[in-house]
């Protein structure tokens, strides 16, 4: 047998389980999106579900890309924290801290963020204990701003984790060149680290942003009411109607709003190494 | 070398670690200003801890470091207005040649176009003309270095860092940048403190040598001082005086006579220096010379000996010579077979000699 032969041997099993467990799936649920019950081309299921939850896929951009920026302004700080800071202890107790999210669940954390962000939960009980502000004016934050806050907590670490990495990998002298020359650590940031880890920070941001769209159960419990992500209403339309061709509508849509970002990715890199013949 | 009344560069009793090992164990040293000063050492020596406490990227745990009269010891890096061109060049891949370069005078509230009138100025003085706009990645490691080079000197520094910059470079780029590093110090008169394990380094580019051993001072010399008058036989060694012999000192007759301990029948007449009972004689192999029999031998240990074995380096050869228990490296132009009988010359004014040291 032939090398080839061989090497193509050698790859049939992944391939046959990318095949039967993603891509057939993918494709079932794709065309079931696309045709009626009759298996004829239509656009009834997005057209309904447009009108049914429009405001939702608004909601859910809003969401997932809000958190998403703030979880990179927050491991951008932990990550620049832990490669530039002087200081032992905090250096030491921060890597010691901020994987924990990491090991808990989402549903876990949500059930967590409850207690800790609810009107008489343990935030604004704090805060009144401290006597920042009465216990009339407290409010729940168990909203918008509950899932927002749910995402952040838990994606923080995993970009964390790459970004941190990624920091520790670059050279320590180019920083300490930077520093010589006179640029505090402020700017070592911004000017020398930043630019360089920027395609693992983009990375750790894109598996980030399609691990919320994909949550179920942190929109459930953290927010419960209208509006919603769409795995929510997903859920709702199969489980309440076993309405599934409207389900799969709102899932192609979901995957083009990840799509959209891959592309937007795939695109800067593409540029920045058509710049960088190496 | 001009002495100014300020020393660029004044450190005493400088003592640093890492955690509880203490690695610099009291430093005092000064640099004038427009002096290129060659630190030197061993792996493990403190030499490159000592610039980096300097540069402040490493804590003091005593002593003080002041830059023209300036206590900078307590200051972060950024506030030290030292420049430093590292080993692994340290240049910042996201930007051009001119981007790294400048960043300096970036950071120091120069014009853009000050910037650029700068930059043009020091690619024509390091031979990079046209490379601006090039990524640094896209070039060789000679350049590179040159860059980095650059990217100190655009801040005019007073006191240039060098940490082993040479050592990553092939033997060709080596030498030449070498001589350009040394062109470019005494054009602009900056000072200088060069870390390098390499002698030959030193020895050609510095106006004073500091050799290192074991985290404190060893000598300070200028090159000539610390080759012809080493102060230990640690230095010695260093120096390259690799060869050693036993020598008892003894008067015979009311005259003095040194015989070398395990060649019984060399008790020879002494025209050096006095000295008492048994020392240990250091001696570079450049200094020993293979002679033809009853060559002048005044002012010389003769000994006899056979070639061992031999090498070709080039130019001259590099003979191994077995003088009874002992080994003698020598060069020579001359071409010996092995196992033939030779006489080695070993001029007294290039014989170190010290107390026996006991392991």
């Amino acid at each position: 047998m032939t090398q080839k032969k061989i090497g193509l041997l050698l790859l049939l099993p992944a391939l046959l389980m990318v095949l039967v467990l993603f891509l057939f799936p993918l494709g079932i649920s794709m065309h079931a999106a696309f045709t009626d019950k009759q298996g004829v081309l239509t656009f009834e299921h997005f057209i309904k579900a447009q009108s049914l939850y429009s405001t939702d896929m608004m909601f859910t951009l809003f969401i997932t890309l809000t958190a998403s920026v703030l979880v990179c302004l927050c491991s951008l700080v932990l990550s620049g924290l832990m490669g530039l800071s002087e200081s032992r202890f905090l250096v030491a107790s921060l890597k010691w801290l901020y994987r924990w999210p990491l090991f808990i669940p989402f549903i876990v954390a949500a059930q967590c963020m409850r207690t800790f962000l609810a009107k008489n939960g343990l935030m604004n009980n704090s805060f009144v204990a401290l006597g920042l502000y009465e216990p009339a004016s407290s409010i729940s934050f168990l909203d918008w701003r509950g899932i927002i806050i749910t995402f952040v907590w838990k994606q923080t670490p995993f970009v964390t984790l790459m970004l941190a990495g990624a920091v520790a990998s670059l050279d320590r002298s180019m920083i300490e060149a930077a520093r010589n020359l006179g640029a505090s650590r402020l700017r070592v940031m911004v000017e020398i680290i930043i630019p360089q880890v920027m395609p693992v920070l983009m990375v750790g941001l894109i598996l980030s942003f399609v691990t919320m769209m994909s949550v179920l159960s942190v929109p459930m419990m953290v927010a419960g009411s209208q509006p919603t992500l769409l795995t929510v209403d997903m859920a709702f339309r199969i489980n309440s109607y076993g309405d599934y061709p409207t389900a799969n509508a709102l899932g192609v849509i979901s995957y083009c709003m990840t799509s959209l970002v891959a592309w937007f990715y795939l695109r800067q890199q593409m540029r920045d190494h058509a710049h960088q013949p190496m | 070398m001009s002495q100014s009344p300020v020393a660029a560069i004044s450190v005493r009793g400088l003592r640093a670690g890492y955690g509880a090992s203490s690695i610099l164990h009291g430093v005092d040293l000064d640099v004038a200003a427009g002096e290129f000063i060659a630190i030197l050492g061993s792996s493990g020596c403190g030499k490159t801890t000592l610039l980096r406490t300097i540069a402040g990227f490493h804590p003091l745990t005593d002593g003080s470091i002041s830059l023209f009269g300036r206590d900078v010891a307590g200051l972060p890096p950024e506030k030290r207005d030292m420049a430093m061109v590292f080993q692994s060049y340290a240049l910042w891949p996201h930007m051009t040649v001119a981007g790294n370069m400048g960043y300096g005078l970036k950071l120091r509230g120069w014009s853009a176009s000050a910037i650029a009138a700068k930059i043009d100025s020091l690619l024509s003085l390091l031979g990079l003309e046209g490379l601006g706009e090039r990524k640094v990645t896209q070039l060789s490691g000679g350049q590179r270095q040159r860059v980095a080079l650059g990217r100190a000197l655009a801040i005019d520094p007073k006191l240039l860092l060098l940490d082993e910059p040479l050592s990553n470079l092939d033997a060709k780029v080596r030498l030449s940048l070498r001589y350009e590093l040394k062109t470019l110090q005494k054009t602009l008169g900056f000072a200088a403190i060069h870390v390098t394990h390499d002698r030959e380094e030193a020895m050609t580019m510095a106006d004073r040598i500091i050799i290192m051993d074991k985290g404190r001072i060893a000598q300070i010399g200028t090159p000539e001082d610390v080759y012809d008058h080493p102060v230990s036989p640690f230095i010695a060694r260093f120096m390259g005086a690799d060869n050693q012999l036993p020598l008892c000192f003894m008067q015979k007759d009311g005259v003095a006579h040194v015989r070398i301990e395990g060649l019984e029948d060399h008790v020879l007449r002494w025209h050096g220096r006095p000295y008492e009972g048994t020392k240990t004689g250091y001696i570079n192999e450049e200094a020993i010379s293979l002679v033809e029999p009853d060559t002048d031998t005044n002012q010389s240990i003769i000994l006899k000996g056979h070639i061992s074995s031999r090498a070709y380096p080039g130019g001259q050869y590099r003979y191994s010579i077995a003088c009874g228990p002992y080994h003698f490296s020598a060069t020579s132009d001359h071409l010996f077979a092995e196992g033939e009988p030779v006489e080695l010359r070993l001029p007294l004014n290039r014989l170190h000699i010290f107390d026996t040291q006991t392991a």
